[in-house]
């Protein structure tokens, strides 16, 4: 079985739905039914808790030990000890990425703390993960309406801090084509959808940024793992293979 | 094998685009898909108050691609039901009568509740054909003749005897699909939005599996990843059979 790694899923609570396999170990079964041998976790609780990093603490020991999954260490840039917490993500947690959710935290990832944020990941040479969005905004909660990150902001970080490695989380399709060809700049799968999906994502961003990425579980793993299974003519292999894994070991620095 | 209650083309022009058709056709086929319920050119639609020209040039385009690939493409007659009425019966004589559509389609010209749509779902009943309605709940941007769910239901409830697919779980959501409980005439198709998890398995508990089809609303969307969303909600085989095939084979008058 070839490698598939997938940037983007979450384990924990959503306040919205009750989802299923909100578990690492539900999770994982889920996933790896679906072929995937790798996966970027963060805690789905940190997108509303007042202080994310307590869901960082509590979700990395549920994944200690794991080799399956990659932990990624949530942070809230504009909060006082954000500086400590991503050490301790980093130093303590095994953390091998950060991420961010600048809307769902009520700040603009044009802030000047992100990019000190985007600095110390360049220095520790770890993948700053930017999530554009938990859900599409039309679906939303009538009183929790949040807009998605604009991927003007996303370039303008990577402007200002061009030694870090980003990853933007959940762009839609048609929003890929500002990322073309910005070094530096990834961008997972997970909301692209259009036509035959990889393709479309293929047309807009340069092959070697783009990785998998389900939102699971979010999103259901069986649908998004099918935007890999086009017809064999569509994609040259080491395409296919580089959005698979390649590229995302390159982003891990790994 | 798989029967799509939701599709388009979008290559515009009174003349499918035969590239087109040909790549849709191998897409679905790759995903499982057998038949595709075509329900009007994506670009030709004339936005969402189209003339009735643009109806014509709509429904004058499913009708070649039926013909030019019958065992795969189903038609459904677009309408606009602020246009005059005569127009749009005359449409649906042409279209289902002669042209052997099996199925309207309305998107957002008018809301469900609006009385236009009356002599034209009268006529559905004295054919015995579905109909195809659009509806969300968005949070943002709700066209002004976007229909919720519930507008929906206050339509199935004028007409408990005509068929009428609900487009768009997602969209829909768990308060639409409340919306429908208790207009069993209504079904909901899997179609539109992000595959987001758990939608499906709630519409089958809460409508049960008769009342879920599976829809793609491809292109907008990806076959492979409409088929996975519904694997995803983990159905008995009985259940996925319903969505997949059953339910449409049933209200299309398919051999099952």
């Amino acid at each position: 079985m070839s490698a598939l790694l997938d940037t983007s899923v979450f384990a924990g609570h959503w306040p919205f739905r009750a989802l299923p396999a909100t578990t690492p170990g539900e999770l994982k079964a889920r996933l790896a039914a679906g072929g995937v041998t790798q996966a970027w976790i963060a805690p789905l609780d940190a997108v509303f808790y007042a202080d994310p990093h307590e869901a960082n603490r509590a979700l990395a020991a549920s994944v200690q030990g794991d080799s399956f999954y990659v932990f990624v260490g949530a942070l809230n840039p504009t909060l006082p000890a954000w500086r400590r917490d991503a050490e301790e993500c980093l130093d303590k947690l095994g953390a091998r990425a950060l991420k961010v959710f600048p809307n769902y935290h009520g700040y603009a990832l044009t802030d000047a703390r992100a990019a000190e944020l985007a600095e110390l990941c360049a220095r520790r040479n770890v993948p700053l993960c930017v999530q554009l969005r938990m859900q599409d905004e039309r679906g939303h909660h009538p009183l929790v309406k949040v807009p998605g990150v604009p991927l003007t902001d996303v370039k303008a970080l990577h402007e200002r801090v061009p030694a870090a490695r980003l990853l933007a989380c959940a762009a839609y399709v048609k929003e890929m084509k500002e990322l073309q060809s910005l070094p530096n700049l990834w961008a997972e799968i997970s909301h692209a959808e259009w036509e035959l999906s990889l393709a479309s994502a293929l047309e807009r961003c340069a092959p070697e940024y783009l990785v998998y990425g389900s939102h699971a579980p979010l999103h259901y793993p069986e649908a998004e793992v099918a935007k890999l299974a086009a017809p064999e003519a569509e994609f040259p292999a080491a395409t296919l293979e580089a959005v698979r894994a390649g590229n995302a070991q390159r982003l891990l620095g790994s | 094998m798989i029967i799509d209650i939701h599709t388009h083309l979008a290559a515009p022009g009174l003349q499918p685009d035969a590239d087109e058709m040909l790549r849709m056709r191998a897409l679905a086929r790759h995903a499982g898909i057998e038949k595709a319920v075509a329900l009007g050119n994506l670009i030709a639609v004339g936005g969402p108050h189209p003339t009735p020209e643009q109806i014509h040039m709509v429904n004058e385009n499913t009708l070649r691609a039926m013909h030019a690939q019958p065992d795969f493409f189903i038609g459904f007659c677009y309408m606009n039901a602020a246009n005059p009425e005569d127009f749009s019966l005359a449409e649906i004589e042409r279209c289902v009568v002669r042209g052997g559509m099996r199925g309207l389609k309305f998107w957002v010209a008018v809301l469900a509740t609006d009385k236009r749509h009356d002599a034209l779902l009268a006529r559905a009943q004295d054919l015995g054909i579905p109909i195809l309605y659009h509806a969300w709940y968005k949070a943002f941007d709700q066209g002004s003749g976007e229909s919720t769910p519930a507008q929906v239901a206050d339509l199935a409830r004028r007409f408990p005897k005509v068929q009428i697919v609900m487009a768009h779980l997602t969209g829909d959501g768990e308060r639409g699909v409340q919306d429908i409980l208790d207009t069993p005439n209504v079904l909901i198709d899997t179609s539109g939005g992000q595959p987001e998890s758990g939608l499906v398995e709630y519409a089958v508990r809460r409508l049960g599996a008769e009342r879920v089809i599976f829809g793609s609303d491809w292109p907008i969307r990806d076959f492979g990843v409409q088929i996975g969303r519904v694997k995803g909600g983990k159905l008995s085989s009985r259940d996925a059979e319903l969505v997949f095939r059953g339910n449409a084979a049933r209200i299309l008058g398919l051999k099952p």
